[in-house]
């Protein structure tokens, strides 16, 4: 169950790129193509981790955690 | 031309991902639960029954001699066990989301009924728009095997009645949960429910044959309403405290009026319409609360030597009328503050909103405090018209 | 980003639905177990502070001179602190997204479909979000126009249903514990919706000039917060403040009270409908506000390629930011107001004060 799950997200992080690349190939936007695979290599990155039940951290408790030291 | 191929293959993903869903559920694999009926057994585990209907029975123009609901018990620890064990009686998952009406035995009601409540509120199945009711004379479930004529699911029936009862004579009222919750919930306020005799023999009215006379020999009836003390059932009010609450509460639409007249022989005037408030004053330290109650009717049936076409014979019945609401009504207070202790006029709730100081001194202790409360009652009558008949048949001249 | 603009009116309707946005869902609970029966109070008390937060908006938008927040950052702090400064603006816009998103998926595997995971709901939710962000803010303003009608009809709807069952002694007593306690509880409201109206400046400067556009903001929060104020209301007068605080969803309760004729029920999926509308058109500003953002900090010229990677990473957040529904009330109880006053006050007021140094320093110069 774990491994489709893995593999359906890796699809869908195929499809994305798939999807957009062409697109910014042809305008020869260097930059933008590594932001966009980077950002989509870390976003598929957490998402694999979380279907696999690794606990990811949540910025909400880091949040929690500031407002609280300085006593708000 | 790409850009085709990739409209159809979207469309195709739409059709198919609309066809269905996760949460689907087919119509017949449903049993569609019209009534439940909660209750305890000695050991003290939850008795549940429900009503089930029969959906070809009930949508067909050729009945056979199947009855149109059926019924399934379990026992469980909680209510939620006691519901998931129904599967293994029941041929259809049991669907909620149509159900009528709670009946609730009557040695669960003077336990406490709160904890019943819970999951019937919390769960999303449940919607608020059904009644609750007391068993009164019979248990329970023994209520819904009973085949009723006329209405052939026997919770219609039963929901039917009451609000025909709370419309047209005013002696007992439908009660919903969240109402019920509320006024558990309130401490200026216990909560009251209509209670379901069982008339005959419930043998007989498990058979079809039950509504196969005529006149059937079992049937189920809307009694007045039982009283309760924050959860717990304390005791079941007469008629004339009923309607004395109902009037109070301004749950009272349509009901008759009878009186003596001053010789002999009566009058009858059937109430239209009633607005009621309760209002409550601070007498000094103490709290006073005055419930008023309009009413206005017409002259129904009459039975005596009145001069009906003279104003002040009006006048004198509507004095007569008033003065028989508020008897009826005093009655109602004296059974909450003398008989049975419990405040489920809502009068606390009344002096909680005129004088919300005082109240947040006492909440804690209603239940006491309320016996002592100084409780008056104004009723004003008007009788507008007389009917067909300007005068008695019976007067002469 | 893309040369599109919308009218002022366009954007008054983005305003009144993003106001309406989640808060519609979860604000009413909130305020009656803390002001309980004054809880109208509460939400015109934030209702006049979120007009005096949209004249403040507004005029950040107009020193930015057409610039985003994200842009007006970097050009008045310079590329590197200006980054910081969107740091933290970004997180605060990606983080909401994933709680408004989270919100409506909570609200129907509550209510309507409990058995589909949760993440089902929030991915194809999130596409259609996703599709319609890719297409523009033209598209959005015009969807906004159609939607309004729909959303007004039905509000009106289900107030006039459920008329018969109101019941004007539930907001008594008046002012039981003093005027304090709504006041107090007023901050839930301006919390949500209205400190995250920062999010709007993000799109202010695609709105066509004219004194109506800050017109179009004042008077979109107003709206909105009357919606907000009607929706408090019936929940109060049809279930008294107490089952109000009972329960999760109030208003769905009260739509299920709806019973018109004596046999037409079960219409309370309508007001699952308006949540769904609301709802929808404060996450697609957000998500398109929050991919622009991104793109500008990136000094990419086009957001879109951003769209898809940074909606799966919404949808994680949106699994992942709270376990349970205990720790979101938890959460927005204590810890939203400081979170939400610091990044939708300070951060404003932080980049107003750059915006004006800027603006001196340059005068300055060109004497």
């Amino acid at each position: 169950m774990r491994m489709w799950t893995t593999i359906a997200i890796l699809a869908v992080a195929a499809a994305i790129f798939w999807l957009e690349f062409p697109r910014l190939k042809k305008a020869g936007k260097i930059k933008d193509i590594w932001f966009f695979s980077i950002i989509l290599f870390l976003t598929t990155t957490v998402s694999v981790l979380e279907s696999r039940g690794v606990n990811v951290p949540n910025p909400l408790d880091s949040i929690q955690a500031f407002y609280q030291a300085i006593g708000l | 031309m790409t850009s085709s191929w990739v409209r159809i293959s979207l469309i195709i993903i739409c059709l198919s991902l609309l066809s269905g869903c996760w949460n689907s559920n087919e119509l017949d694999e449903l049993g569609i639960a019209v009534s439940v009926a909660i209750d305890k057994n000695d050991e003290g585990d939850y008795l549940v029954a429900v009503q089930v209907i029969n959906p070809s029975e009930i949508a067909t123009d050729a009945p056979t001699n199947r009855p149109p609901v059926s019924t399934y018990s379990t026992t469980g620890e909680t209510l939620l066990d006691a519901f998931r064990r129904l599967s293994a009686k029941s041929p259809r998952q049991i669907y909620f989301s149509q159900m009528r009406l709670v009946i609730i035995g009557s040695k669960l009601a003077e336990e406490g009924v709160m904890p019943s409540l819970d999951f019937l509120y919390r769960d999303h199945e449940f919607r608020t728009s059904f009644y609750v009711a007391v068993a009164k004379n019979a248990p329970a479930e023994v209520m819904l095997s009973i085949v009723t004529p006329y209405e052939k699911i026997p919770a219609n029936k039963i929901m039917n009645s009451i609000d025909n009862v709370q419309k047209n004579w005013g002696v007992s009222k439908g009660v919903s949960i969240d109402k019920l919750i509320a006024d558990v919930r309130d401490k200026g306020k216990s909560p009251v429910l209509p209670g379901i005799d069982l008339l005959g023999d419930p043998e007989v009215g498990n058979n079809m044959s039950n509504v196969e006379n005529v006149d059937a020999p079992t049937k189920l009836e809307v009694d007045h309403l039982a009283a309760f003390k924050e959860d717990r059932l304390v005791g079941w009010l007469s008629e004339m405290e009923s309607q004395g609450l109902n009037y109070a509460t301004g749950d009272v639409r349509s009901t008759i009026v009878t009186h003596p007249c001053d010789d002999e022989g009566t009058i009858s005037v059937e109430i239209l319409r009633t607005q009621s408030s309760m209002k409550s004053k601070m007498d000094g330290s103490t709290p006073e609360v005055t419930i008023m109650v309009e009413a206005e009717g017409n002259v129904a049936e009459v039975d005596c030597k009145i001069d009906l076409g003279s104003p002040e014979s009006i006048q004198e019945v509507n004095k007569e009328v008033e003065k028989q609401i508020e008897k009826t009504i005093q009655s109602s207070v004296t059974a909450a503050q003398e008989e049975l202790e419990s405040d489920f006029l809502g009068l606390g709730s009344a002096v909680h909103r005129d004088n919300p100081t005082y109240w947040k001194s006492v909440e804690d202790e209603w239940d006491q405090q309320f016996t002592e409360l100084d409780v008056s009652i104004e009723v004003k009558a008007k009788i507008r018209r007389k009917g067909n008949s300007t005068q008695p048949i019976n007067k002469e001249g | 980003m893309d040369n599109q603009t919308i009218s002022p009116r366009q954007f008054m309707f983005l305003v009144i639905l993003f106001t309406i946005g989640s808060s519609i869902l979860i604000i009413p609970t909130p305020l009656a177990l803390e002001a309980r029966q004054d809880a109208w109070l509460s939400v015109i008390v934030a209702i006049l502070v979120g007009l005096l937060l949209s004249l403040f908006y507004s005029k950040v938008g107009k020193e930015a001179e057409g610039k985003t927040f994200v842009q007006a950052a970097q050009y008045a702090f310079g590329p590197w602190i200006g980054r910081v400064l969107n740091l933290f603006y970004l997180m605060f816009l990606y983080i909401l997204s994933a709680l408004v998103l989270r919100n409506i998926g909570d609200f129907m595997t509550t209510q309507i479909i409990p058995e589909t995971p949760l993440q089902f709901t929030h991915i194809l939710f999130l596409l259609v979000i996703i599709a319609g962000a890719y297409l523009g803010i033209e598209a959005m303003g015009r969807s906004a126009e159609i939607f309004i009608p729909w959303m007004v009809l039905l509000l009106i709807f289900m107030v006039i249903s459920v008329a018969p069952q109101i019941n004007m002694e539930h907001l008594k007593p008046h002012f039981e514990n003093g005027i304090w306690p709504p006041i107090k509880a007023s901050g839930i409201v301006i919390g949500t919706p209205y400190l995250e109206m920062i999010t709007l400046l993000m799109i202010y400067p695609y709105v066509k000039e004219g004194i109506k556009k800050t017109h179009g903001w004042m008077l979109g929060s107003v709206i909105g917060g009357l919606a907000l104020l009607l929706i408090t209301l019936i929940s109060l007068l049809v279930l008294g403040a107490d089952l109000t605080g009972l329960n999760a969803y109030p208003t769905y309760k009260v739509g299920e009270k709806i019973n018109i004729a004596g046999f037409l029920e079960g219409l309370e999926i309508i007001i699952a409908i308006i949540w769904m509308i609301t709802i929808f058109f404060k996450l697609i500003i957000l998500v398109y506000s929050t991919t622009v953002g991104v793109a500008q900090f990136l000094n990419m010229d086009d957001h879109r390629p951003l769209l898809l990677p940074l909606g799966m990473g919404t949808v994680v957040l949106s699994i992942i930011a709270y376990p349970d529904v205990a720790y979101f009330e938890t959460f927005v109880g204590e810890t939203w107001s400081a979170y939400a006053l610091t990044h939708g006050l300070l951060l404003p007021l932080v980049l107003l004060v750059g915006l004006l140094v800027r603006k001196k320093f340059s005068k300055r110069k060109q004497t």
